[in-house]
Protein backbone atom coordinates (compact mmCIF):
# COMPACT_ATOMS: atom_id res chain seq x y z
CA UNK A 1 0.00 0.00 0.00
CA UNK A 2 1.27 3.48 -1.30
CA UNK A 3 1.76 6.76 1.23
CA UNK A 4 1.63 10.19 0.72
CA UNK A 5 4.60 11.05 2.41
CA UNK A 6 4.26 14.99 3.00
CA UNK A 7 3.08 17.75 0.43
CA UNK A 8 4.73 21.42 -0.07
CA UNK A 9 3.11 24.85 -1.18
CA UNK A 10 5.94 25.91 -3.07
CA UNK A 11 7.33 29.12 -5.19
CA UNK A 12 7.29 28.41 -9.03
CA UNK A 13 8.46 32.16 -10.57
CA UNK A 14 11.09 31.58 -12.73
CA UNK A 15 13.53 34.01 -10.95
CA UNK A 16 13.98 31.97 -8.04
CA UNK A 17 16.27 29.00 -10.46
CA UNK A 18 18.27 31.77 -11.29
CA UNK A 19 18.70 33.05 -7.95
CA UNK A 20 19.49 29.14 -6.76
CA UNK A 21 21.87 28.76 -9.53
CA UNK A 22 23.06 32.25 -9.00
CA UNK A 23 24.23 31.32 -5.31
CA UNK A 24 21.66 33.64 -4.26
CA UNK A 25 21.15 33.38 -0.32
CA UNK A 26 17.03 34.00 -0.49
CA UNK A 27 14.41 32.67 1.95
CA UNK A 28 12.81 31.10 -1.08
CA UNK A 29 16.14 29.17 -1.71
CA UNK A 30 16.78 27.90 1.13
CA UNK A 31 13.11 26.80 2.00
CA UNK A 32 13.67 25.04 -0.84
CA UNK A 33 16.45 23.41 0.33
CA UNK A 34 15.45 23.09 3.44
CA UNK A 35 12.67 20.73 1.45
CA UNK A 36 14.64 19.03 -0.91
CA UNK A 37 17.01 17.92 2.39
CA UNK A 38 13.11 16.36 4.05
CA UNK A 39 12.39 14.88 0.78
CA UNK A 40 15.59 12.97 1.08
CA UNK A 41 14.88 11.72 4.13
CA UNK A 42 11.60 11.04 3.45
CA UNK A 43 12.94 9.12 0.49
CA UNK A 44 9.39 8.85 -1.88
CA UNK A 45 9.56 6.50 -5.01
CA UNK A 46 7.55 9.17 -7.00
CA UNK A 47 7.08 13.33 -6.70
CA UNK A 48 3.47 14.09 -7.76
CA UNK A 49 3.45 17.94 -8.76
CA UNK A 50 0.11 19.93 -9.52
CA UNK A 51 1.32 22.35 -11.61
CA UNK A 52 -0.44 26.09 -11.50
CA UNK A 53 0.16 26.69 -15.23
CA UNK A 54 -1.39 23.65 -16.99
CA UNK A 55 -4.98 24.20 -17.22
CA UNK A 56 -7.50 23.03 -19.37
CA UNK A 57 -10.92 23.74 -19.21
CA UNK A 58 -12.53 20.40 -20.19
CA UNK A 59 -10.45 18.24 -18.33
CA UNK A 60 -8.03 16.79 -15.59
CA UNK A 61 -4.80 15.79 -17.27
CA UNK A 62 -2.47 13.22 -16.55
CA UNK A 63 1.72 13.45 -18.57
CA UNK A 64 2.36 9.54 -18.63
CA UNK A 65 5.68 9.98 -20.75
CA UNK A 66 8.51 7.64 -19.26
CA UNK A 67 10.97 10.83 -19.77
CA UNK A 68 9.91 14.24 -19.24
CA UNK A 69 11.66 17.23 -20.82
CA UNK A 70 11.23 21.00 -19.34
CA UNK A 71 9.15 24.06 -21.11
CA UNK A 72 10.79 27.35 -20.59
CA UNK A 73 7.06 28.45 -20.77
CA UNK A 74 8.57 32.13 -19.26
CA UNK A 75 9.45 35.09 -21.39
CA UNK A 76 13.38 34.95 -21.70
CA UNK A 77 16.05 37.16 -22.01
CA UNK A 78 16.43 39.77 -23.26
CA UNK A 79 12.68 40.39 -23.32
CA UNK A 80 11.45 42.92 -20.37
CA UNK A 81 11.51 40.65 -17.02
CA UNK A 82 12.80 37.53 -19.11
CA UNK A 83 14.85 34.90 -17.61
CA UNK A 84 17.45 32.57 -18.59
CA UNK A 85 17.01 29.31 -20.28
CA UNK A 86 16.91 26.08 -17.94
CA UNK A 87 17.16 23.08 -19.07
CA UNK A 88 15.47 20.60 -16.71
CA UNK A 89 14.41 16.17 -17.61
CA UNK A 90 13.84 13.76 -14.97
CA UNK A 91 12.02 10.16 -15.33
CA UNK A 92 8.01 9.71 -15.45
CA UNK A 93 5.77 7.47 -13.92
CA UNK A 94 3.67 6.36 -16.73
CA UNK A 95 2.10 3.43 -14.21
CA UNK A 96 1.40 5.58 -11.24
CA UNK A 97 0.27 8.54 -14.15
CA UNK A 98 -1.93 5.66 -15.48
CA UNK A 99 -3.74 4.62 -11.77
CA UNK A 100 -4.20 8.60 -11.35
CA UNK A 101 -6.63 8.72 -14.79
CA UNK A 102 -8.63 5.54 -13.63
CA UNK A 103 -8.81 6.95 -9.72
CA UNK A 104 -10.40 9.79 -11.45
CA UNK A 105 -12.89 7.88 -13.73
CA UNK A 106 -13.86 5.84 -10.59
CA UNK A 107 -14.76 9.13 -9.34
CA UNK A 108 -16.50 10.00 -12.08
CA UNK A 109 -14.28 12.99 -13.05
CA UNK A 110 -12.88 14.02 -16.52
CA UNK A 111 -9.62 12.78 -16.84
CA UNK A 112 -6.95 11.75 -19.79
CA UNK A 113 -3.27 11.35 -20.16
CA UNK A 114 -1.60 13.82 -22.03
CA UNK A 115 2.18 14.51 -23.77
CA UNK A 116 3.00 17.80 -22.37
CA UNK A 117 6.30 17.93 -20.56
CA UNK A 118 6.65 20.17 -17.10
CA UNK A 119 5.90 24.07 -17.76
CA UNK A 120 8.03 26.23 -15.21
CA UNK A 121 5.12 25.90 -12.56
CA UNK A 122 6.19 21.96 -12.25
CA UNK A 123 10.16 22.26 -13.10
CA UNK A 124 11.26 25.43 -11.01
CA UNK A 125 10.99 23.73 -7.77
CA UNK A 126 12.19 20.17 -8.89
CA UNK A 127 15.18 21.97 -10.97
CA UNK A 128 15.97 24.61 -7.69
CA UNK A 129 15.66 21.10 -5.68
CA UNK A 130 17.70 19.27 -7.81
CA UNK A 131 15.18 16.65 -7.50
CA UNK A 132 16.13 13.27 -10.16
CA UNK A 133 13.42 11.37 -8.61
CA UNK A 134 10.68 9.73 -11.54
CA UNK A 135 7.87 12.63 -11.64
CA UNK A 136 4.34 12.48 -12.35
CA UNK A 137 3.00 15.98 -13.39
CA UNK A 138 -0.60 16.60 -13.19
CA UNK A 139 -2.50 19.56 -14.21
CA UNK A 140 -4.66 21.89 -12.27
CA UNK A 141 -8.17 23.14 -14.22
CA UNK A 142 -10.81 25.69 -14.85
CA UNK A 143 -13.01 23.40 -13.45
CA UNK A 144 -15.23 23.65 -10.67
CA UNK A 145 -13.59 23.94 -7.30
CA UNK A 146 -15.80 21.05 -5.77
CA UNK A 147 -14.35 18.74 -8.89
CA UNK A 148 -10.72 19.89 -8.05
CA UNK A 149 -11.00 18.86 -4.54
CA UNK A 150 -12.39 15.36 -5.84
CA UNK A 151 -9.16 15.06 -8.26
CA UNK A 152 -7.31 15.62 -5.03
CA UNK A 153 -8.93 13.00 -3.49
CA UNK A 154 -8.43 10.83 -6.39
CA UNK A 155 -4.88 11.13 -6.86
CA UNK A 156 -4.58 10.71 -3.28
CA UNK A 157 -6.53 6.95 -3.73
CA UNK A 158 -4.07 6.22 -6.51
CA UNK A 159 -1.41 6.46 -4.31
CA UNK A 160 -2.79 4.49 -1.72
CA UNK A 161 -3.78 1.53 -3.90
CA UNK A 162 -0.26 1.37 -5.45
CA UNK A 163 3.06 0.48 -4.08
CA UNK A 164 4.50 4.20 -4.46
CA UNK A 165 5.78 6.32 -1.38
CA UNK A 166 4.94 10.03 -2.91
CA UNK A 167 5.67 13.16 -2.16
CA UNK A 168 3.59 16.11 -3.32
CA UNK A 169 4.41 19.26 -4.64
CA UNK A 170 2.28 22.55 -5.24
CA UNK A 171 4.06 25.31 -6.71
CA UNK A 172 1.99 28.46 -7.10
CA UNK A 173 1.69 32.49 -5.85
CA UNK A 174 -0.85 33.54 -3.37
CA UNK A 175 -1.23 37.20 -4.78
CA UNK A 176 0.10 37.22 -8.44
CA UNK A 177 -0.25 40.92 -9.98
CA UNK A 178 2.28 40.19 -12.32
CA UNK A 179 0.37 43.35 -14.01
CA UNK A 180 1.72 45.98 -10.89
CA UNK A 181 5.24 44.47 -11.03
CA UNK A 182 7.89 47.10 -10.83
CA UNK A 183 11.40 47.56 -11.07
CA UNK A 184 11.74 47.63 -7.08
CA UNK A 185 10.29 46.14 -4.63
CA UNK A 186 9.39 49.36 -2.53
CA UNK A 187 7.43 50.31 -5.92
CA UNK A 188 5.88 47.34 -6.20
CA UNK A 189 4.50 46.99 -2.55
CA UNK A 190 0.46 46.84 -2.68
CA UNK A 191 -1.25 46.66 0.57
CA UNK A 192 -4.36 44.27 -0.89
CA UNK A 193 -2.16 41.99 -1.80
CA UNK A 194 -0.15 41.92 1.44
CA UNK A 195 -3.39 41.62 3.30
CA UNK A 196 -4.88 38.60 1.11
CA UNK A 197 -1.65 37.01 1.68
CA UNK A 198 -1.56 37.26 5.13
CA UNK A 199 -5.46 36.32 5.73
CA UNK A 200 -4.81 33.37 3.05
CA UNK A 201 -2.15 31.92 5.25
CA UNK A 202 -4.00 32.15 8.37
CA UNK A 203 -6.82 30.05 6.67
CA UNK A 204 -4.12 27.69 5.49
CA UNK A 205 -2.08 26.80 8.63
CA UNK A 206 -6.12 25.85 10.35
CA UNK A 207 -6.52 23.58 8.09
CA UNK A 208 -9.68 25.67 6.13
CA UNK A 209 -8.54 25.92 2.88
CA UNK A 210 -10.80 23.32 1.05
CA UNK A 211 -12.66 26.68 -0.11
CA UNK A 212 -10.30 29.38 0.65
CA UNK A 213 -12.14 31.38 -2.76
CA UNK A 214 -15.25 31.38 -0.30
CA UNK A 215 -13.59 32.13 2.84
CA UNK A 216 -11.62 35.12 1.76
CA UNK A 217 -13.57 38.51 1.00
CA UNK A 218 -14.40 38.42 -3.00
CA UNK A 219 -13.03 41.59 -3.60
CA UNK A 220 -9.64 40.93 -1.37
CA UNK A 221 -9.35 37.74 -3.73
CA UNK A 222 -10.51 39.93 -7.04
CA UNK A 223 -7.58 42.33 -6.03
CA UNK A 224 -4.76 39.56 -5.56
CA UNK A 225 -6.24 37.48 -8.19
CA UNK A 226 -3.93 34.30 -6.98
CA UNK A 227 -2.93 31.40 -9.03
CA UNK A 228 -4.93 29.15 -10.30
CA UNK A 229 -8.21 31.20 -8.77
CA UNK A 230 -6.75 29.06 -5.59
CA UNK A 231 -7.98 25.58 -7.55
CA UNK A 232 -4.29 24.87 -6.08
CA UNK A 233 -5.56 24.42 -2.96
CA UNK A 234 -8.68 22.74 -3.21
CA UNK A 235 -6.77 20.07 -4.99
CA UNK A 236 -4.56 20.19 -1.93
CA UNK A 237 -7.17 20.09 0.84
CA UNK A 238 -8.09 17.34 -1.28
CA UNK A 239 -4.97 15.07 -1.53
CA UNK A 240 -3.12 16.10 1.56
CA UNK A 241 -6.89 15.25 3.49
CA UNK A 242 -7.23 18.80 5.13
CA UNK A 243 -4.34 18.63 6.80
CA UNK A 244 -2.83 21.87 8.24
CA UNK A 245 -0.24 23.47 6.75
CA UNK A 246 3.63 24.61 8.61
CA UNK A 247 4.61 27.72 7.46
CA UNK A 248 8.78 27.14 6.47
CA UNK A 249 9.13 30.99 4.84
CA UNK A 250 6.87 33.84 3.60
CA UNK A 251 9.04 36.27 1.75
CA UNK A 252 6.30 38.92 1.45
CA UNK A 253 4.43 40.57 -1.29
CA UNK A 254 6.90 41.51 -3.66
CA UNK A 255 7.55 41.80 -7.58
CA UNK A 256 4.27 41.16 -8.20
CA UNK A 257 3.76 37.87 -6.01
CA UNK A 258 3.38 36.34 -3.14
CA UNK A 259 5.99 33.71 -2.35
CA UNK A 260 5.39 31.04 0.58
CA UNK A 261 6.76 27.67 1.63
CA UNK A 262 4.59 25.34 3.29
CA UNK A 263 4.89 22.01 4.88
CA UNK A 264 1.71 19.50 4.98
CA UNK A 265 1.52 16.09 6.64
CA UNK A 266 -1.45 14.28 6.60
CA UNK B 1 4.30 48.35 -20.38
CA UNK B 2 6.01 46.28 -22.86
CA UNK B 3 4.18 45.75 -26.88
CA UNK B 4 4.22 43.38 -29.37
CA UNK B 5 5.94 45.76 -31.27
CA UNK B 6 8.63 45.64 -28.73
CA UNK B 7 8.52 41.68 -29.07
CA UNK B 8 7.83 41.04 -32.84
CA UNK B 9 11.18 38.60 -33.03
CA UNK B 10 9.82 36.54 -30.73
CA UNK B 11 8.59 33.14 -32.44
CA UNK B 12 6.28 32.90 -29.63
CA UNK B 13 4.63 35.39 -26.90
CA UNK B 14 1.53 35.26 -24.70
CA UNK B 15 -0.04 38.29 -24.35
CA UNK B 16 -1.66 38.49 -21.14
CA UNK B 17 -3.32 42.00 -21.39
CA UNK B 18 -6.19 40.60 -24.47
CA UNK B 19 -5.75 36.95 -23.22
CA UNK B 20 -4.07 35.77 -26.47
CA UNK B 21 -0.95 33.65 -27.61
CA UNK B 22 0.75 34.74 -30.83
CA UNK B 23 2.77 32.58 -33.03
CA UNK B 24 5.24 34.18 -35.63
CA UNK B 25 7.30 32.40 -38.02
CA UNK B 26 7.64 31.40 -41.74
CA UNK B 27 8.78 28.33 -43.94
CA UNK B 28 12.35 26.66 -43.68
CA UNK B 29 14.32 29.75 -46.05
CA UNK B 30 11.76 32.55 -44.49
CA UNK B 31 10.33 33.98 -47.35
CA UNK B 32 6.97 33.72 -46.65
CA UNK B 33 6.02 34.67 -42.99
CA UNK B 34 2.82 33.57 -41.03
CA UNK B 35 1.31 35.40 -38.17
CA UNK B 36 -1.43 32.91 -35.86
CA UNK B 37 -3.07 34.49 -33.03
CA UNK B 38 -4.65 32.01 -30.60
CA UNK B 39 -7.55 33.86 -29.16
CA UNK B 40 -9.64 31.44 -27.46
CA UNK B 41 -9.86 28.19 -25.94
CA UNK B 42 -13.02 26.58 -26.09
CA UNK B 43 -14.71 24.64 -23.38
CA UNK B 44 -13.88 21.55 -25.09
CA UNK B 45 -9.78 22.40 -25.44
CA UNK B 46 -9.72 23.48 -29.15
CA UNK B 47 -8.39 26.67 -29.39
CA UNK B 48 -9.88 29.55 -32.32
CA UNK B 49 -7.00 30.93 -34.21
CA UNK B 50 -6.76 33.96 -36.51
CA UNK B 51 -4.04 32.90 -39.25
CA UNK B 52 -2.73 35.76 -41.85
CA UNK B 53 0.18 34.82 -44.27
CA UNK B 54 2.16 37.94 -45.52
CA UNK B 55 -0.33 40.56 -43.99
CA UNK B 56 -3.56 39.66 -45.61
CA UNK B 57 -6.58 39.72 -43.59
CA UNK B 58 -7.40 37.25 -40.95
CA UNK B 59 -8.88 33.69 -41.97
CA UNK B 60 -10.28 31.84 -38.56
CA UNK B 61 -10.56 28.51 -37.75
CA UNK B 62 -11.11 26.34 -34.91
CA UNK B 63 -8.29 23.72 -33.79
CA UNK B 64 -7.68 20.45 -31.83
CA UNK B 65 -5.06 18.59 -30.43
CA UNK B 66 -5.04 16.60 -33.21
CA UNK B 67 -5.14 18.94 -36.09
CA UNK B 68 -1.60 20.14 -34.93
CA UNK B 69 2.19 18.34 -35.65
CA UNK B 70 5.37 19.04 -34.14
CA UNK B 71 8.92 18.25 -34.76
CA UNK B 72 12.08 19.12 -33.28
CA UNK B 73 12.13 22.77 -35.39
CA UNK B 74 8.27 23.30 -36.47
CA UNK B 75 4.77 23.36 -35.90
CA UNK B 76 2.61 22.01 -38.76
CA UNK B 77 -1.27 23.44 -38.65
CA UNK B 78 -3.77 21.47 -41.07
CA UNK B 79 -6.36 24.33 -41.40
CA UNK B 80 -5.09 24.74 -43.67
CA UNK B 81 -1.40 23.10 -43.70
CA UNK B 82 1.01 26.40 -42.02
CA UNK B 83 4.34 25.66 -41.30
CA UNK B 84 6.12 27.43 -38.81
CA UNK B 85 10.09 26.60 -38.82
CA UNK B 86 11.09 28.06 -35.28
CA UNK B 87 13.79 26.62 -32.44
CA UNK B 88 12.74 23.56 -30.37
CA UNK B 89 12.29 25.97 -27.40
CA UNK B 90 9.51 27.91 -29.04
CA UNK B 91 8.30 24.25 -30.49
CA UNK B 92 8.04 22.93 -27.16
CA UNK B 93 6.43 26.53 -25.47
CA UNK B 94 3.57 26.29 -28.36
CA UNK B 95 2.82 22.53 -28.05
CA UNK B 96 2.19 23.11 -24.19
CA UNK B 97 -0.03 26.48 -24.69
CA UNK B 98 -2.24 24.78 -27.31
CA UNK B 99 -1.91 21.69 -24.72
CA UNK B 100 -3.65 23.76 -21.47
CA UNK B 101 -0.65 25.82 -20.71
CA UNK B 102 -1.13 29.40 -18.76
CA UNK B 103 2.62 30.48 -19.52
CA UNK B 104 3.86 33.80 -17.32
CA UNK B 105 3.06 36.34 -20.04
CA UNK B 106 5.39 38.12 -22.34
CA UNK B 107 3.06 40.95 -21.80
CA UNK B 108 1.41 41.17 -18.17
CA UNK B 109 -2.37 41.22 -18.20
CA UNK B 110 -4.33 40.09 -14.89
CA UNK B 111 -3.82 37.14 -13.23
CA UNK B 112 -6.91 34.94 -14.97
CA UNK B 113 -9.77 33.86 -13.05
CA UNK B 114 -11.33 32.02 -15.68
CA UNK B 115 -10.23 31.77 -18.98
CA UNK B 116 -10.34 34.09 -21.89
CA UNK B 117 -13.15 34.59 -24.25
CA UNK B 118 -15.77 33.28 -20.77
CA UNK B 119 -18.28 35.49 -19.14
CA UNK B 120 -16.21 35.11 -16.27
CA UNK B 121 -13.68 36.46 -17.26
CA UNK B 122 -13.88 40.05 -15.55
CA UNK B 123 -11.85 42.93 -14.56
CA UNK B 124 -10.71 42.54 -10.86
CA UNK B 125 -13.60 45.41 -10.50
CA UNK B 126 -16.14 42.83 -11.18
CA UNK B 127 -17.18 44.44 -14.71
CA UNK B 128 -17.14 42.47 -18.05
CA UNK B 129 -13.60 43.03 -19.83
CA UNK B 130 -14.17 45.61 -22.78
Amino acid sequence: MGRVLAGYFTPNASYVMQDHDDNHDTSQVRAMARIADEIAELDPDTVVVVSPHWQPRSTFLVEDSAWLHNVNDYPLLPQPFGRRYFEYQAPGDPTLAHAIIAAAHAAGLPARASEYGLDHGAFTALHVMENNRPVAPVSTSFRPHAECHRWGRAIRQAVLQSDRDVVALFPGNLSHRLDLRKDTEQEDYDARCADFDKVALELIQAGQYQSLHEMIEPKLVAAATPETGLRTFSILHGLMDGAPGDLIDYKGYKFGVGDATVRFVA
Amino acid sequence: MVTREELADVPFIYDASVGVGVVRGGDRTGRVRHHLEIVERTEEDAHVIVVRTDGESGLRFTVTEDDVEYTDTTIRVRVPVLEFHVGPVYVRKVKAFLRGNVPTPDIAGETLLAPPGTESYRHRDGEPRP
